[in-house]
């Protein structure tokens, strides 16, 4: 099988553009159900009447207005009618409906997201993220001669053990192959 | 998507429940999990680099959102497979692929607009199934439930492996 780092880094650039392909194909699927701005946006003729799902930020209450952009420099205000949830300026609305006109949106369901929540979203996921990279620098090394990621076993010669993390203090058998075994269960 | 914490302490509450039935599946294997939690996570590079910016500078069709599907997820395992020895693959697949599937149920149940979440198993169906709406990526609550899910999980394992 793949071992050696040519035949694996081979590997690496098949599925790369594999990865490309796919989102490539994704990309080129039509609007679902509800069209987004993307559709709607750049050519509004097409969508009237049609359900449409946009996420726009708030710039006014009254009446409601959301600022929508798509592509890259496209951008245009809504007017969102229906609506039964209450808005605030520099919230997020993301509203699904209809295109009643060229630039109005008759709500059918909507919710709101407030500028902390995002910026709690944000800051939390960066925090997730440090604490799995540590993780995954404890448990895995790399290994120069296969230039593969091993996992880390707790060596007979090696006094640490973790004792925060039970798992790693299980016996020898329940752990994986020692490093360069090639157990293939 | 429940936000990146709540998905990283749901594939470690997952993966630390495995660990306690399946032997090979140890700490590295758990971590392995979380990492593959990330996966479908790496559409957010359309933040960076948006979709339309792709489409304007390659001049084809382009959509970051594939990651987020089975398809996409899937060739992303692959990679974490390639990765490693040829003795770990089975085991590092496996648990990239629970951490990834954790992932995408919790996204699936995520509060929407339409009601519908997104197509999960695209390309093997377009169908976009319908979500109960739980939870917003922005709201806390679901992290709490999951991190209070973690800490009974690692208490599990450490009362199996004290014995």
């Amino acid at each position: 099988m793949l071992e050696s780092p040519r035949s694996r880094g081979g590997a690496l650039v098949l599925l790369g553009v594999a990865l490309f392909a796919l989102m490539v194909w994704y990309g080129s699927l039509g609007p679902g159900a509800y069209a987004s701005q993307e559709y709607f946006g750049p050519d509004p003729d097409a969508y009237l009447g049609e359900r449409v799902v946009v996420g726009g930020g708030v710039v006014d209450t009254d009446p409601v207005r959301i600022r929508v952009t798509w592509g890259t420099d496209g951008s245009a205000e809504y007017l969102v009618t229906g609506l039964d949830v209450p808005v605030e300026r520099g919230e997020l609305l993301r509203v699904a409906g209809r295109l009643t006109g060229p630039r109005t949106i008759h709500a059918e369901s909507a919710f709101t997201v407030t500028d902390v929540g995002s910026r709690y979203a944000f800051g939390i996921s960066f925090l997730a993220g440090l604490w799995v990279l540590a993780r995954i620098i404890r448990h895995w090394r790399f290994d120069p001669e296969t230039a593969a990621l091993i996992p880390r076993t707790r060596s007979r010669t090696s006094a640490t053990t973790d004792a925060s993390d039970p798992s790693v203090a299980t016996p020898d058998s329940d752990d994986p192959a020692p490093e360069g075994g090639d157990r293939d269960a | 998507m429940p936000d990146m914490l709540a998905h990283a302490l749901i594939a470690y509450t997952v993966c630390r429940l495995v660990s306690l039935r399946i032997g090979w599946f140890t700490t590295p294997y758990v971590t392995a999990g979380m990492a593959g939690a990330f996966i479908p996570d790496l559409l957010k590079v359309k933040h960076l680099v948006s979709d339309a910016t792709m489409e304007s500078l390659l001049g084809v069709p382009f959509s970051w959102g594939a990651l987020q599907t089975f398809g996409g997820a899937t060739l992303c395992v692959l990679v974490g497979v390639v990765l490693v020895p040829p003795g770990e693959r089975r085991r590092v697949g496996t648990a990239l692929s629970v951490g990834a599937a954790t992932h995408m149920v919790s996204d699936a149940m995520l509060l929407t607009a339409t009601g519908r979440s997104f197509p999960v198993l695209w390309p093997l169906t377009s169908y976009v199934p319908p979500t109960p709406g739980l939870y917003l990526s922005t709201e806390p609550g679901p992290t709490v439930v999951a991190a209070v899910a973690a800490g009974i999980a690692w208490l599990a394992a450490r009362r199996a492996s004290a014995r």
